[in-house]
């Protein structure tokens, strides 16, 4: 079992090609989402008028649209940027993804009015307010939506079989383990692959303690 | 004011947004007017025709139907009993044990489902829908159970002891106070799980690849295929009736769970227990 896992990772260089394509893809993703999401959800959720709540329903719809309606829609975007069997094809479409963006509009949209009106008061242009009052009350919103997306692209398979074709370019989620019936090098590939789902849930735990435990113990106290 | 507050933050979400309109809604309206047009640009129903009778989307509709209906009650139901057991016994570390599953990539999971549901294997003959059901549910119900513990607790306290010391049961507790109170989480459960379910094909692809056992034929198998058959005006057709039958589940679980305004009631009930003292 363990001369299974050593060969795994240190001898077939397929696993090493597709682990990395994974983490880069990944890691892209959430930092595309961090850098576009946190602001439109800030925006969307200060904006607390028609405008706001109707973007916001629009964005609820495209985030429960599942993949196979949109396949063909983003399948065209794609073949237009000519991005086809590239990373940015699978980066792309997901780094605007709505999920994130639901998931903070209801922490921003939680905070205080006049903590935001009296830093304006103070002089604080938009910008700053966003940047020193907004992201900071929401770090722990933030972390939830990165841990959640990890799980969910760490896991795609839709996407990379259909936009990628080349063998080198796969990802680790699409790799299929028991081709050839080997039982022992299949089962040192699953745990390879749970061990950075493992790193990412240890590291979650206080957010699920401080969303569980703590606060159902202060309700019942 | 209102006008330039309204600018002042289009500024934060317009970088996102033009993102939504070029890799979202663009290209969805593009589906959309591809799925009326056939032969020479004419206007015409035949793509929906040919969707419709064709037997593979058929075969694939009638099994995702069965599968949605079995699936989401079971995750609804377990999901809630765990929840309210978690709530009384404040464990919530199972929380993270049932969150485990999702972390673990459909492949790897798929070597064990392999190594125990083959013909060799202990569970022999278990499969189909009751397969995919029971991967759906160890997969899933963790995020359910943990946004029902969220709204358990966040339930108002003083409400569910009025309803004890009036000699209310646990059962009473259950299904006249928790469950009206906690709709909105409900009709935001049906939506994930219905979300979710479609996310079985990842587990029945890697065990079973493009053609797998026709019970579990799924719409993204025939999606795919038709995709790599280059079939577009089916496909675009196929896209915009599986859109129009989510749009109309969400509403429908919308309108069963909106009714209730429950702030209100919580304040009714508060008060009325504030006089009888």
């Amino acid at each position: 079992m363990i001369k299974e896992l050593i060969k795994l990772i240190f001898i077939t260089p397929e696993y090493y090609v597709l682990f990395w394509n994974s983490m880069k893809v990944v890691f892209a993703i959430i930092l595309g989402q961090v850098c576009f999401a946190v602001p439109c959800a800030w925006g969307l959720s200060q904006m607390k008028n028609k405008v706001g709540s109707v973007l916001f329903v629009l964005y609820i719809i495209c985030m429960i649209l599942p993949f196979q309606c949109t396949m063909l829609a983003q399948y065209m975007v794609i073949n237009e940027l000519h991005i086809l069997d590239t990373h940015w094809s699978l980066i792309l479409p997901l780094v605007f993804s709505t999920f994130p963006v639901f998931i903070l509009y209801d922490t921003f949209y939680k905070l205080e009015d006049e903590m935001i009106e009296a830093a304006r008061l103070d002089g604080a242009g938009e910008f700053q307010i966003f940047l020193h009052i907004g992201v900071p009350l929401a770090v722990k919103s933030i972390a939830a939506s990165a841990a959640l997306g990890f799980f969910e692209y760490w896991n795609m398979v839709e996407q990379p079989i259909l936009f990628i074709t080349t063998k080198t370019k796969m990802v680790l989620s699409e790799f299929v383990p028991f081709s050839n019936g080997r039982d022992q090098a299949a089962v040192a590939f699953a745990i390879m692959s749970i061990v950075p789902a493992v790193i990412i849930v240890a590291s979650c735990r206080e957010l699920i303690d401080y969303m569980g435990e703590d606060e159902i113990e202060k309700g019942n106290s | 004011m209102s006008k330039r507050r309204k600018i002042r933050y289009f500024r934060f979400i317009l970088p996102q947004f033009i993102g939504v309109l070029v890799f979202m809604i663009i290209p969805l309206g593009n589906v959309f007017r591809r799925s009326f047009t056939g032969m020479g640009n004419r206007l015409t129903l035949q793509n929906y025709r040919n969707v419709l009778e064709n037997k593979s989307f058929k075969l694939a509709l009638a099994n995702n139907i069965t599968f949605d209906l079995i699936g989401i009650a079971m995750i609804m139901v377990l999901s809630f009993v765990i929840a309210y057991l978690i709530y009384r016994r404040r464990n919530a570390r199972l929380i993270l044990v049932l969150m485990f599953p999702m972390a673990v990539p459909s492949n790897a999971s798929a070597v064990v489902w392999n190594l125990l549901f083959r013909n060799t294997g202990m569970f022999k003959g278990f499969s189909g829908i009751l397969f995919i059901t029971f991967v759906y549910l160890w997969k899933y119900i963790g995020i359910n159970v943990l946004l029902w513990c969220i709204s358990l607790k966040n339930l108002s306290h003083e409400m569910i002891e009025a309803a004890a010391l009036d000699g209310a049961d646990r059962y009473d507790i259950i299904f006249k106070i928790m469950l009206p109170n906690l709709k909105k989480t409900a009709f935001i459960l049906g939506i994930l799980s219905f979300v979710n379910s479609f996310k079985i094909f990842r587990e029945i692809y890697t065990l079973q690849g493009s053609y797998p056992d026709s019970h579990m034929y799924m719409i993204q198998h025939v999606f795919n295929n038709w995709f790599s058959a280059l079939d577009i005006s089916k496909l675009a057709a196929g896209s915009v009736l599986v859109i129009l039958s989510v749009l109309m589940v969400s509403l429908l679980a919308l309108l069963l769970t909106a009714e209730i305004n429950q702030p209100v009631k919580e304040k009714k009930l508060f008060k009325t227990e504030k006089m009888a003292k």
